[in-house]
């Protein structure tokens, strides 16, 4: 009898097991997406933006960077933007994005790619790759466009039309006792473009966009990670210092102000040691400053006197997670905050007015991490 | 589909065959399931707690394979694997990998640099007996297992004088095993040599969802089929056992294992580099495990002495090519373990109902972990001791008491005294039904990363600490030639200060005790087996029902609490079916893994949902059909593994495609 029964758990059970579909989950999970953009404006002087897209690096090695839309005028939020028009998953740590005309380059760091889509319908257009470990994307012009790198010790050059790498310009110092350069964003002054190097580095590269060649250095602080040129055409760079323990020092981080023309260091705002400054960005007419030192700063850039804190953040002091991406609207001023929470569950975006006061609030991805302002079709 | 049937077919023929059929029942693979009788049922040592043994079915069964594999289809552990021959996690009963202590013949083989075992690089074909330790029942064997204690033992057969086998695997994938076990000895001596070399190029073939490009004839977004690459995995090793028995009460022992275990560690399958411009990690994990006993067994009185080493080295390198520019080199980190373990435990029996144990640990640690790029690194030397006495009472012949008491010092830390108390009672004395409880207090010390890695190490760290209640009931059924045994448990375990590593402002990822943490479940074992005639059937099976949540919300962040913590599972089972005739057999493995959640929020809302932040339930089967045969002395066998039967489509950690349905023939040699 119980042979029976087990003679009949054999195949009960192989007869229900192949139920897996990965096809239909694909399906199942796609969420809102949002209409393609109509609208055009042929005010040329207003060029309000009219979204920001908001990069997303996920968990790093699981392949689940994303890419959000956030409609300023309707305050509507659509997540997943990429993934849910294109079924394709945009890949691991999603790094920076950048607009060139109507297209969105979307840097995609450990993927070694950047994707690049229509931003008015949000539909793949192509990629490009065959990149190491690439960060940000600057144009210099509709056919060259330079992609600065972790670990290659170069900066790619790449055709943005062709999406095909067409060179590239060595930043390789041959330090035999650390891996330098790693170059991070880039900034253009006249011909040329400056580049922070940030992983156990001190210096600001200038490259020659003419010549694609290296030709001068700077020295600031340590870990320099963030740039932006002021109205006057100050380059302004963010330090975080380095931390406690490293072989390659740590110091008090800063905000330091160059003079782009002479590239000489006119002054520096030194912060407490176990300080971090992240995150510099300017507001639309480069007047203001706003940067993440665990609160959200700001400076006005002819101030002598040291930033302030503009929004604080609501985390404990000890906390290590929180704010993590910082984006200032260009038309309005208005303050685009990302917290990445812990990590490990999806962020939330918090709007503010130029003034500090929130406007609204909005879930996103995983360690959301920069914003990038859309304008309306001309 | 047309092969399901086909098996459909096959089982209902296998079935049909009469019981009464000719022939000589041939031995010489026969596998000999773990004995079950009420002494092991109803033991004062056990009382209160779990214990489960891997049944040597099971070993044979993957005997090419890693424990990771065993753990994963043959036990309520679930294993979070980063694909075939990568690493694998354990994660017993909803807590983290480091909460797992593992012991190999008694030597704590922890990492005490990561806390945790890569269990995908331990062969089974080491394993002589598995058995787990559930929950509180670890408290005897080691303090930090709020999860509970995987033990790997190796054993004797005195009456050998020589024996051996030899298996050779071939498989999908340019997989390749070659495995060989000498046994020589009398008496007094017994020698065991074992060696084996594993490989596999692990290049399958899969579709790639995470990449695509436009089709030029349709414009829509193709995904290429691609091949799985630089995930290739190898090992090899050796294991050296010998025992002495000068007397009859006096056994000593000495064990040696050996590995070099290389392996590359793929690029996420959305990486896009190119023949010229590519990155490659690539692993080394060396070991070097030794551990001397000598066990004295009196009457009453019983000394056992153990010293141990493990030697364990890890290496880890990326290299990026970047066109014309030489080979660079971004990561180049290199970590060395030492620990050096001591115990000497005694058992002493008062009276037949009641037994005393007590035991002395003094422990050794030495790490080195440094990286040559960035110079960061870290150097720590330290001394752990711990005693430990237990009192296990059979008050009546119906109920049994336990009670154990652990104390571990050390360095800069103050740790809880922790213990375990419980009992077992059987109601019916012609029937083995055992009823068992017991409340326990374990710890868990911050692994040495977590104090010192630079940087994020955080020496203030406090120990995870937490309470656990636990019951069950044991049932066995002994029959002439049927057996059934069925474990079923529940627990709920308090764990505070849980250790989490979190960004800081400074961009690296920092250690903190973070939060209390409720973990919660049913744990569900059932084995039966029966002979008729020339038939053996056998079927043997779990199911975890895991609850792991967090108490409170993580400085306050919204959604961080009540939530299931990432990667746990809230349901998982599985089973091994297996029919024997005159050496022919079949097994049929089946495994099922509940939904899996990546974040500490898991909403139900499609932003929420697969394939960012969420894996789908997974259902695995697999068949092996083989035939064992005598020669003689010599016995001969072959055997055909059907690997993801239904050539099913699915991913085992997030995007992360693992291989469709895959072959192994494995031939083997015995005398």
């Amino acid at each position: 009898m119980l042979r029976g029964y087990f003679a009949l758990l054999f195949p009960l059970i192989l007869f229900s097991m192949a139920c897996m579909d990965d096809e239909a989950w694909y399906d199942l999970n796609v969420s809102i997406q949002p209409q393609a953009d109509t609208a055009q404006t042929d005010t040329l002087q207003y060029r309000k933006p009219i979204g920001v897209f908001i990069t997303h690096e996920g968990n790093f090695m699981y392949d689940n960077a994303s890419l959000s839309y956030y409609d300023i005028e309707q305050k509507q939020v659509y997540n997943h933007v990429f993934y849910n028009v294109n079924h394709l998953p945009l890949g691991d740590v999603a790094q920076s994005m950048s607009l060139h005309d109507s297209l969105g380059y979307i840097v995609v760091n450990n993927s070694g790619k950047i994707y690049v889509i229509n931003v008015y319908n949000y539909q793949y257009v192509g990629k490009i790759t065959g990149l190491v470990s690439p960060r940000y994307i600057h144009f210099i012009s509709d056919t060259k466009a330079y992609v600065s790198d972790l670990y290659a010790k170069s900066i790619a050059i790449v055709n943005p039309k062709t999406l095909e790498v067409t060179g590239s310009i060595s930043v390789d110092n041959h330090n035999p006792s650390f891996y330098q350069h790693a170059t991070e964003q880039m900034v253009a002054f006249g011909r040329y473009v400056f580049t922070n190097c940030w992983s156990y580095d001190d210096k600001i590269l200038v490259i020659d966009t003419e010549a694609d060649r290296l030709v001068d250095s700077l020295t600031v602080l340590k870990q320099p990670n963030s740039m932006v040129l002021d109205k006057y055409n100050k380059l302004w760079v963010a330090c975080d210092g380095g931390h406690q323990g490293s072989a390659y020092g740590y110091d008090t981080p800063g905000l330091v102000k160059i003079d782009a023309e002479t590239r000489t260091i006119e002054k520096i705002f030194s912060f407490d040691l176990e300080d971090g400054v992240s995150e510099l960005c300017s507001n639309g007419t480069g007047d203001t400053l706003f940067f993440l030192n665990r609160h959200v700063y700001r400076h006005a850039v002819v101030s002598e006197s040291a930033p302030e804190v503009l929004i604080e953040s609501s985390y404990e002091p000890g906390y290590t997670g929180g704010f993590y991406g910082l984006g200032v609207d260009p038309a309005t001023s208005e303050i685009y905050i990302a917290d990445a929470q812990d990590y490990i569950q999806r962020g939330v975006v918090y709007r503010y007015s130029s003034r500090g006061k929130l406007i609204d609030e909005f879930s996103v991805g995983i360690a959301p991490g920069s914003f990038c302002f859309k304008l309306a079709r001309q | 589909m047309p092969i399901r049937y086909a098996f459909y077919l096959l089982f209902c023929l296998a079935a049909a065959i009469p019981a009464s059929g000719q022939g000589i029942v041939d031995s010489v693979f026969s596998l000999q399931p773990v004995a079950i009788s009420s002494a092991r049922l109803f033991t004062k040592e056990e009382a209160g707690t779990k214990e489960t043994r891997v049944d040597s079915l099971v070993l044979l069964e993957k005997i090419n394979l890693s424990l990771s594999d065993v753990l994963a289809e043959n036990t309520t552990v679930y294993i979070k694997d980063y694909g075939r021959g990568a690493l694998a996690t354990a994660s017993f009963r909803g807590t983290s990998p480091t909460h797992t202590q593992v012991s190999w013949n008694g030597l704590n083989i922890n990492s005490p640099m990561l806390g945790m075992v890569d269990f995908s690089l331990i062969p089974v074909y080491i394993v002589d007996e598995l058995s787990l330790q559930h929950g509180a029942a670890s408290v005897s064997e080691h303090s930090g297992g709020l999860g509970g204690h995987i033990a790997i033992d190796n054993n004797v057969n005195w009456n050998n004088t020589l024996s051996g086998r030899y298996y050779q695997g071939l498989g999908s994938f340019a997989t390749f095993d070659e495995f060989a076990q000498i046994n020589l000895g009398n008496k007094k001596l017994q020698s065991k040599t074992r060696a084996y070399y594993n490989y596999s190029k692990n290049n399958y073939p899969f579709i790639n969802k995470q990449q695509g490009t436009i089709d030029p004839r349709t414009g829509e977004i193709v995904n290429p089929t691609a091949e799985n690459l630089d995930a290739d995995f190898a090992k090899k090793g050796f294991q050296q056992e010998i025992y002495f028995k000068p007397a009859s009460h006096i056994v000593a022992s000495a064990r040696v294992w050996g590995q070099d275990a290389h392996r590359s560690i793929p690029n996420v399958l959305s990486y896009e580099g190119s023949d010229t411009t590519y990155k490659k990690n690539r692993q080394n994990d060396r070991t070097l495990k030794g551990v001397v006993d000598g066990n004295y067994y009196g009457d009453a009185f019983r000394v056992k002495w153990k010293s141990g080493v493990d030697y364990q080295q890890l290496l880890y390198v990326l290299k990026i090519k970047n066109g014309a520019q030489p080979e660079q080199q971004p990561v180049n980190s290199g970590s060395t373990m030492l620990s050096q373990v001591n115990e000497l435990k005694l058992e002493y029996d008062l009276l037949p109902s009641i037994r005393i144990k007590a035991s002395a640990d003094a422990n050794y640690f030495n790490i080195s972990t440094q990286d040559s790029v960035t110079h960061l690194g870290y150097r720590e030397e330290r001394m752990e001791y711990s005693i430990y006495g237990g009192l296990y009472f059979s008050l009546t012949h119906k109920l049994n008491l336990s009670l154990e008491l652990r104390k571990d010092w050390l360095p800069s830390t103050l740790t809880p005294l922790i213990y375990q108390a419980g009992f077992s009672y059987k109601p019916f004395v012609q029937h083995e039904l055992v009823v068992k409880t017991s409340v326990s207090r374990n710890f868990h010390n911050p692994t040495l990363n977590d104090l010192y890695w630079q940087p994020g190490g955080n020496p203030n760290l406090l120990p995870e600490q937490g309470y656990t209640l636990e019951g069950g009931l044991d049932y066995a059924l002994i029959g002439r030639n049927k057996k059934l045994e069925t474990q079923l448990s529940a627990y709920y375990s308090d764990i505070d200060n849980w250790i989490q590593w979190l960004p800081n402002i400074k961009g690296y990822w920092e250690a903190q005790n973070l939060r209390n943490v409720l973990s919660r479940g049913i744990e569900l074992n059932v084995k039966a087996s029966m002979e008729v005639a020339h038939w053996q059937w056998s079927a043997q099976g779990c199911y975890a029902l895991t609850r792991t949540t967090s108490t409170e919300a993580i400085h306050q962040i919204h959604g961080s609490e009540g939530n299931q913590l990432p990667f746990i599972p809230a349901h998982s089972g599985n089973a091994l079916l297996s029919a024997d005739y005159l050496g022919f057999y079949l097994h049929y493995q089946y495994q099922y893994i509940g939904v899996r959640n990546m974040l500490n929020s898991n909403y139900e809302t499609l932003d929420d949902a697969f394939p960012f932040y969420r894996l789908y339930a997974l259902h695995l089967s697999g068949i092996s059909v083989g035939k064992d045969l005598k020669l003689h002395r010599l016995g001969l066998g072959a055997e055909l593994k059907v690997s993801n039967l239904y050539n099913e489509t699915y991913r085992n950690v997030l995007n992360r495609f693992m291989p469709g349905r895959s072959y192994t023939l494995l031939l083997k040699l015995r005398f």
